[in-house]
């Protein structure tokens, strides 16, 4: 016997994201660090920036998380960075490393 | 990290191992499935910073290629995409051998499309029957379910319904819930990517329990064909946030461990027990209205009251189970929490968490005839539940202004290096939900709220 059934998965709105040029080389930039905030996600991102630093150390950083930067969106768990604090962060900082899934 | 990608700056996201196929889950839906991350072997929270930095250490150079390399294209984005809204129908041989009688099921298994149980083939008769439960059009669509962006429309969400083995009367039921859901404050988001295990609660008021046959009697919680429409709108959600939201186990769904109630929740209130106005009553509905309520929760713990004589000894023996400190106690210090709806850029503060305290008869009832009203009983919670203010504030402290004065509740903030000054657990007594279910005796199921609540009115087929 042969049964027709439908589909349970929805269809899905199609977002597509190209992915941002790359930097040539990270001497000179700034670079945002960006934890969500969830347990150790600083000290990850905090221990990134000493390795960095030792290997290119004119590098700045720019920290962001919680509510590091009072005034803008407290960016956690459940505040994750939408388009125009994203839009502001690039403005910022030429590159960002996350911890977000941890 | 993706609305990074997209203001046109490169990303590199580190990822503990057990939340990999949640970042990809999270990336393709965003729309960049190739986003960079490097992989720790595990996640830092409740880790020593020696360790965190040797994983981290182990991964610096990938971290630089990252930022420095296009990253490769990879897989291909999982579901259809765009804005049609055609459902896919596939044909499939049953026949009377074991594995005949399963070949639904495997189907299903096979694209991930289930909970892992058996379900009721979702034939398009069967689909078609549900939807005679709403008064709704199929192709209309009540959210955009995450972390997959599924739009969830009243076909999708009948065919899930089959599938879980509703019938056309919970059909409106289920339907209410989504629309919860679909309000900001639920943040819900968060609720289906969280590796901490959070779960809706289904709680419903009104005429629609009894024409839904929802239990709200003794085991109105637990298994059994009493509790079959209990289970079925349960599941039927959780059906709905796999399949719609594409929240899959071990993927857009990272829970660590998981938790049975995640296979569904839903019970209504015993409204002729209770010594109380029903909850829907409390969140501005009449009586007659039929409403439901969806919380997000993780737990349950079971109150045993037996001991207790007085209304004293059994709201003591409730609010012994306030203070786990993970969960929410004082955090509304620092101001509500807000959620971001989807793509867009509007943040939703709101109010949470909610604790439901699923109250038998007997233990409304013990404080009912000491002449005690819901609202007493929740204001003697805000009032005894309280939590130290300096670990309320804990490491992180509190945000304040260029002049020190705190951006949050700065009425509180000569408090601040009192050692012994405490504050309420929670904001307000509303965020003790006391709901009158099960048989009458002498127990209650406390839930640990996470995020946000609603109550919407049912709409009947």
């Amino acid at each position: 016997m042969k049964v027709q059934i439908m589909s349970p998965a929805a269809n899905r709105v199609d977002f597509k994201v190209p992915p941002a040029p790359r930097l040539a080389s990270l001497e000179g930039k700034t670079i945002g660090l960006y934890n969500n905030m969830t347990g150790g996600a600083d000290i990850a991102v905090d221990r990134v920036a000493e390795h960095i630093s030792r290997r290119y150390p004119n590098v700045k950083f720019e920290r962001y998380g919680g509510d590091l930067r009072p005034g803008r969106p407290a960016l956690s768990r459940g505040n994750h960075i939408d388009a125009e604090e994203g839009a502001r962060i690039a403005e910022e900082v030429d590159a960002v490393i996350g911890a977000t899934a941890h | 990290m993706v609305a990074l990608e997209k203001a046109g700056i490169p990303v590199v996201g580190i990822v503990a191992r057990s939340f990999v196929r949640a970042w990809q889950s999270c990336v393709d839906g965003w729309g960049q499935p190739s986003t960079t991350f490097v992989t720790i072997p595990h996640a830092t929270t409740g880790q020593q910073a020696d360790f965190i930095c040797k994983m981290v250490d182990e991964q610096v150079d990938a971290i630089i290629q990252g930022l420095t390399t296009l990253p490769a294209a990879v897989g291909t984005a999982i579901g259809t995409r765009g804005s049609g809204q055609t459902t896919e129908l596939f044909t499939v041989e049953l026949d009377a051998t074991p594995m005949g009688l399963d070949a639904v099921n495997h189907f299903l298994a096979e694209r991930d499309w289930s909970d892992g149980l058996p379900v009721i083939p979702p034939t398009p008769a069967a689909v078609e029957q549900m939807l005679r439960g709403t008064k709704r059009s199929p192709q209309d669509v009540l959210m955009v379910m995450e972390p997959g962006f599924g739009l969830a429309t009243v076909e999708k969400i009948a065919i899930n319904a089959v599938m879980a083995g509703c019938r056309p009367e919970h059909f409106p039921v289920l339907l209410a819930a989504i629309d919860c859901l679909a309000q900001p404050q639920m943040n819900h988001r968060d609720m289906q990517v969280s590796g901490h295990t959070e779960a809706p609660l289904i709680l419903v008021n009104g005429p629609i329990a009894q024409k839904a046959g929802i239990n709200y009697g003794t085991s109105a919680m637990g298994p059994g064909v009493v509790n079959s429409a209990n289970t079925a709108i349960g599941r039927a959600l959780r059906l709905c946030l796999i399949n719609i939201g594409y929240c899959k186990a071990g993927a857009g769904d990272p829970n660590f461990i998981g938790l049975p109630t995640k296979f569904g929740m839903c019970i209504a209130e015993h409204e002729e027990m209770s010594p109380w106005p029903p909850y829907h009553m409390d969140r501005g509905f009449k009586r007659d209205d039929s409403a439901v309520t969806v919380v997000v929760v993780t737990g349950p713990t079971d109150i045993i009251d037996s001991a207790s004589r007085t209304p004293k000894d059994t709201l003591n023996n409730l609010a012994s189970m306030m203070f786990y400190r993970n969960a929410g106690a004082g955090g509304w210090i620092r101001g509500w929490q807000s959620a971001q709806v989807g793509h867009s850029n509007k943040r939703v503060s709101y109010q949470g968490p909610y604790h439901p305290v699923i109250l038998s008869p007997s233990r409304a009832v013990i404080l009912a005839e000491a002449g005690m009203s819901k609202q007493d009983a929740q204001a003697w919670l805000h009032r005894h539940c309280r939590i130290s203010l300096q670990a309320a504030l804990g490491t992180r402290g509190i945000p304040k202004d260029d002049s020190g004065r705190w951006l949050s509740h700065p009425e509180l903030q000569h408090l601040a290096d009192d050692p012994s000054a405490t504050i309420p657990a929670l904001e307000s007594p509303e965020q003790y939900l006391l709901f009158v279910s099960g048989g009458s005796t002498h127990y209650a199921h406390f839930f640990y709220g996470t995020y946000g609540m609603a109550t919407v009115p049912v709409e009947e087929g």
